[in-house]
């Protein structure tokens, strides 16, 4: 009785604040710190340190965990800071670190949330471990200086970008190996694929363009250019419908949204400085830009393709995830 | 380091070479780069054969995945230009000395020519159709603030250090210019190639002026070849970081 009791006020303790949107999180990389953003209420509601520089990001487990890559800052070699962090979304701190091979840059989890892939970059390397518990499972030689990560919807590939072969290497998730290796654009950086898993998009930062793969047999469908002027295409994520995919442009300081088919621009929607990280909320209508430079987080009503609302977040804002 | 133990360490480096893949890989011609290389007595000629050995390591890494094999033949010496090499690259010009070598195998024109560090602007003409110069003009030199380079083992933005990183982490001293010139030669013979779809080597000279045909230096812009005098257009960087723009 009494212990039920006590369970009970634990829980309301521990319940955070009523929140009128989703949450996003976002790896601040250079005060290494996590941002909590309401959405909804477009307001920073809490900020959790991490125990290294903080690049790539995901959530997991229904909302219920955060997964942060964390690098040391003694490049090419495995540094102590070196870890794939494990938030409790609801304690808002880390409670387990995995290892996850030599500066884990980029990474992305099997939607059954039970396979993490990670980029590392001075390895030209990618890892694979389960989860839970980080057991290491592969690591698999893919192209020099590998970057973005994306897993396909059904859980079965994985594909990893690297910046100076110019490559999409595409992993068995199954078989653990490499099956094939895409030729892309000038210094690829992020990759996403549709939600039907039929068409690859990958940004290409000194190429200046979004080029679309099909997934089955791997030739390039189509790619669409931002111009010859400062855009630098670096963060991709597709709308949860797949009829819309958003490019977060670096330099060219905008969001730019590009037709399902990969072909047609058919918005460029002016953002903070730098955006680098970008995602879509579950329900499609909210776009979300880490603005690197302007350390805050650009937030865009799909509909309108308009920004509706600015959040400062810490120094540096890098990569950004929601939950559910 | 002796010449010929550079090569044999170019023929056998690269330990962590890609997983056999693309069904292409086992068909393709391989691309055939004859390097000159220079005397490894003086600072610039020995980075200058590091930046192509490491270039070549990652060259035969990616070429591994996307079914391009690449090789090194040589030492190639005065005959760079010799079409019995079966080279459809020949890198060199890597400082003074060399530039002779370089001129004879523009003047045979069986290949592609990659002039790293020979900044006569006499070679820089129509008449040489295979020649294209990675390095900058001696002219670019002096109109440039004294002291600016191609390359600082200090650059770190736009992946600048990683590049600066694996060079030290390889040979155990600092990427300089002439080793990223070399190292950059490397990189867009195999681009030229791969934009080509295989190793003709007028073929690879057309590829570099195609339209829209870029590299990535780690400069942070998209470097290309200009087709009045075949020079790559890039930033260089001057005591105290600033950049300026090459125009020979």
């Amino acid at each position: 009785m009494i212990r039920r009791r006590l369970l009970a006020c634990t829980a309301i303790l521990l319940l955070p604040r009523p929140t009128a949107g989703p949450l996003a999180y976002v790896s601040n990389e250079r005060d290494r710190s996590i941002s909590v953003i309401d959405v909804g209420a477009a307001r920073l509601v809490a900020t959790i340190p991490v125990p290294g520089r903080p690049r790539g990001i995901r959530v997991t487990g229904g909302g219920r965990t955060v997964l942060v890559a964390l690098s040391d800052v003694q490049r090419n070699r495995t540094g102590s800071e070196d870890a794939i962090a494990v938030i409790d979304a609801a304690k808002r701190r880390v409670v387990a670190r995995y290892a996850a091979g030599s500066d884990p840059e980029q990474f992305d989890v099997t939607p059954d949330g039970r396979l993490l892939v990670a980029a590392n970059e001075d390895a030209g390397t990618a890892s694979v471990i389960a989860l839970p518990g980080g057991k290491a499972l592969a690591t698999l030689v893919v192209g020099i200086e590998p970057e973005g990560v994306a897993v396909s919807p059904d859980g079965r590939r994985a594909y990893v970008t690297a910046e100076t072969s110019n490559t999409v290497s595409v992993i068995d998730l199954a078989a653990r190996e490499v099956v094939n290796n895409l030729l892309v654009d000038v210094r690829p950086r992020a990759v996403a694929v549709s939600p039907d898993g039929r068409l690859v998009y990958v940004t290409a930062e000194i190429g200046g363009t979004l080029t679309t793969f099909d997934a089955r047999t791997g030739e390039q469908v189509a790619a669409v250019a931002f111009g010859d002027g400062d855009a630098k295409p670096v963060g991709v994520a597709v709308s949860p419908d797949g009829r819309e995919v958003y490019v977060a442009t670096g330099r060219g300081n905008s969001v730019a949204v590009v037709d399902a088919s990969g072909r047609k621009l058919l918005a460029n929607i002016p953002v903070g400085r730098r955006p680098w990280g970008i995602a879509v909320t579950p329900d499609g209508r909210r776009l979300l830009s880490a603005n690197g430079v302007s350390n805050d987080v650009s937030i865009i009503e799909a509909a309108t393709r308009k920004v509706v609302g600015t959040v400062k977040a810490g120094a540096g804002p890098w990569g950004i995830a929601v939950a559910p | 380091m002796s010449i010929s133990l550079l090569i044999s360490a170019l023929m056998t480096g690269g330990a962590l070479l890609a997983a056999p893949l693309a069904k292409a890989a086992a068909q393709a011609d391989t691309l055939r780069i004859a390097f000159q290389a220079a005397s490894d007595s003086f600072a610039a000629g020995r980075a200058a054969n590091l930046g192509v050995q490491l270039g070549a390591e990652e060259a035969r890494q990616t070429g591994g995945m996307v079914g391009r094999p690449v090789a090194l033949v040589g030492p190639s010496g005065e005959s760079g230009g010799d079409p019995s090499t079966g080279a459809s690259v020949v890198i060199g010009g890597s400082g003074g000395e060399r530039c002779e070598a370089l001129l004879a195998a523009a003047e045979a024109a069986t290949a592609l020519v990659l002039n790293l560090g020979c900044g006569a602007d006499s070679l820089r003409t129509e008449r040489h159709a295979m020649l294209f110069h990675v390095g900058a003009s001696d002219s670019t030199y002096r109109r440039s603030p004294p002291g600016s380079v191609l390359w600082l083992p200090a650059l770190e933005r736009y992946g600048a250090a990683q590049l600066n990183e694996r060079f030290a982490a390889r040979f155990g001293e600092p990427m300089t210019a002439p080793a990223w010139a070399g190292w950059m030669a490397v990189k867009i013979a195999l681009e030229a190639s791969l934009r080509a779809r295989g190793t003709d080597a007028a073929a690879l000279a057309r590829a570099l002026l195609a339209p829209g045909m870029r590299f990535d230096g780690h400069k942070g812009r998209a470097l290309s070849f200009r087709q009045a005098d075949h020079q790559l257009v890039q930033p260089l960087y001057a005591p105290g970081g600033a950049l300026e723009e090459i125009s020979p």
